[in-house]
């Protein structure tokens, strides 16, 4: 009798709510996602890796990044590890420095624009009528543009530096997540505790953040994935051309097409190759988790992919 | 049909009046006065005495109320001369029929590069799914969409100077009057765009594929006795394209306003090289003209698609 009355009060055992047992949960439900989706689980760990090298540039980067040397004038790699552009800054620090951009500004830029472009979602999707008549034309008109030359435009407009190239980019990550998390709206609307909620007299925006809000936390956590990778192609590219963050500081997109740097005609090999690989893992990594996000949490959307217009 | 392409294309009119206003607005709101986003703000505009002050504006039609200055613009478009650029003595219609020209061979060539390649790699990872080559493929495209293109342009370019003794024609052969001339030269950008491109096709018609070839018609197809060719060529691809030439053209319809990446990266005398040209000059008016021409681009594409699926799927052509 003593036995079983222990099993019945292990199966009654309340689980444990709240704030903090939410994230005590959270180590396992990574462990648990990496092993079901092995390659999401490296993407996640490089992730870490390449945010944690950001983080702690100061103490990971041999030189500083604005220091010159001219005894190394573009030197090939050897003695610096990965030589060094023609004012003799050393292109390993300025990697590991650039990484500090590239993450701020991705991470910002598709926060703010994915969080307004999921609010402006729910708003539409709700409150339906002319209020989401009129702001899908506004959407439309949004992506009737690629995003670099959307960015480009914004940035002509509010000017250089970090805080402009955040707002561009996060107004061009807006029409895609609105778009997404519209039609999810759409759907929770018909929802029989949503009706309950207007007969019992809740009002619109409290339905709207407490009841349709928290049914859009999957798709917007696969839309903000997807963006990442794109806003990061997007802002390199801005700095390759030269708008956005300006000069000396460096970012990998200007650091590949800084032509100022350079003492020959065209860049050597080193100042070209270099920043432009950790480009490409960052966003292979961001791609490979968020397919592996959307597997994960919502197969059905594994078709209709929004397309990944991120290069014109 | 034409009750819906009528509507389809009155859909379009007030979108391009809304984005005139939106840009024409954006960029008169820019912080600081006018002449001072165009001389600078502290080394040229200071010095400009009160009178050539106001000659300028007058000049660039700047001292007059908005919308009689959006009225001026409109009237400028109607024309074709779309204003004149602050810099340049030419205006911005004869700009786009310089430039526009170019940008569109190398965008035209870039989409079929994209098809090209990235169909036959689609087909092939869907027909012969899990397999090696499926997963050669997956990795390959999965690949090319990380990779930044003007990254791959820039080492590219470097590349070819170095290994090929290749450089970046100077001045650029109009297509009627050296085909073949003028498409050698956008070989290169046109092959870099359209790799990325490529990428996006063949992922999407793998995917699209795949339904189609889970259908039940396909299934009786097979049963029917049809070779395995004749199913997929005839019966699953046909439906599985869709989505992909939907997608494909959206690409056209932004590459056709040139990329800005590789028109840098090539020098090429596109569109895309006047939009940075002008951000960075500040000449706004060419700016508001190329953006009004980049949704004119859209909505016209939007419409061709339409057309495109009214005829390819009769049930569109009846509601």
């Amino acid at each position: 009798m003593a036995q079983s009355e222990t099993t019945l009060l292990q199966i009654d055992k309340p689980e444990e709510e709240g704030l903090v047992a939410f994230l005590r949960k959270i180590p396992m439900a990574v462990v648990r996602f990496g092993v079901r989706k092995p390659l999401g689980g490296v993407s996640l760990v490089v992730l870490f890796l390449m945010i944690f090298i950001s983080i702690f540039a100061p103490y990971i980067a041999p030189h500083d990044p604005y220091e010159l040397d001219f005894m190394a004038i573009q030197e090939a790699p050897g003695r610096y590890i990965l030589g060094t552009d023609a004012t003799g800054r050393d292109v390993l620090s300025r990697i590991i420095y650039g990484g500090r951009i590239s993450v701020l500004v991705g991470f910002l830029s598709v926060g703010i624009g994915t969080m307004g472009g999921a609010l402006l979602g729910v708003a539409s999707g709700y409150l339906s009528g002319k209020f989401d008549l009129v702001s899908q034309r506004f959407i439309e008109i949004l992506l009737s543009f690629p995003g670099i030359i959307l960015a480009l435009i914004l940035l002509a407009a509010f000017g250089m530096g970090m805080i402009p190239t955040i707002a561009a980019i996060a107004i061009t990550r807006l029409p895609q997540s609105t778009r997404v998390i519209r039609s999810v709206a759409l759907s929770v609307r018909e929802f029989d505790y949503v009706t309950a909620a207007r007969a019992v007299g809740a009002s619109d925006t409290r339905i709207m953040l407490r009841h349709v809000l928290p049914q859009c936390v999957a798709p917007i956590l696969i839309v903000a994935s997807a963006h990442l990778g794109i806003a990061i192609i997007i802002e390199a590219s801005l700095g390759f051309l030269g708008v956005g963050i300006p000069a000396p500081t460096p970012t990998w997109g200007n650091m590949v097409g800084d032509r100022s740097v350079t003492i020959t005609l065209f860049p050597p090999w080193w100042l070209v190759v270099f920043p432009g690989i950790p480009i490409f893992m960052i966003v292979l990594a961001f791609n490979l988790f968020g397919d592996a996000l959307r597997d994960v949490l919502d197969p059905r959307l594994r078709g209709s992919e929004s397309v990944r217009q991120t290069q014109a | 049909m034409t009750q819906y392409l009528i509507r389809r294309l009155l859909i379009g009119i007030p979108t391009l009046f809304l984005v005139s206003v939106l840009i024409f607005a954006a960029m008169r709101v820019i912080p600081g006065d006018e002449l001072s986003v165009l001389f600078g703000q502290d080394e040229g505009a200071a010095k400009i005495s009160d009178e050539l002050r106001e000659q300028l504006l007058a000049d660039l039609g700047l001292d007059k109320p908005i919308w009689v200055q959006y009225g001026m613009w409109m009237g400028e478009v109607a024309t074709g001369r779309m204003g004149s650029s602050f810099w340049r003595d030419e205006s911005v219609g004869e700009v786009i029929a310089r430039r526009g020209p170019i940008s569109a061979q190398v965008a035209v060539l870039a989409v079929l590069f994209s098809y090209i390649i990235g169909l036959p790699v689609g087909i092939l990872c869907a027909v012969k799914q899990d397999t090696w080559m499926d997963y050669v493929g997956r990795v390959m495209t999965i690949n090319f969409l990380a990779i930044p293109n003007f990254w791959l342009g820039t080492l590219v370019l470097v590349g070819m100077i170095i290994y090929f003794d290749w450089m970046p024609p100077l001045e650029w052969e109009p297509f009627w009057v050296t085909p073949w001339t003028s498409l050698k030269q956008s070989l290169v950008p046109a092959l870099i765009m359209g790799s990325a491109q490529a990428a996006t096709v063949a992922r999407m018609s793998r995917s699209s594929l795949l339904e189609v070839m889970r259908e039940d018609y396909i299934r009786t197809s097979r049963a029917k006795g049809l070779s395995e060719r004749i199913t997929i060529y005839r019966h699953a691809l046909r439906n599985a394209i869709i989505p992909v030439i939907t997608i494909s053209s959206v690409s056209l319809g932004f590459l056709l306003g040139g990329s800005v990446v590789i028109e840098r990266v090539f020098q090429i005398p596109g569109l895309g090289l006047s939009m940075i040209e002008a951000v960075q000059d500040r000449d706004f008016v060419v700016v508001q003209n190329l953006v009004l021409l980049y949704a004119f681009i859209f909505v016209g594409i939007n419409f061709l698609v339409d057309v495109l699926y009214a005829m390819i799927d009769p049930r569109i052509r009846y509601s």
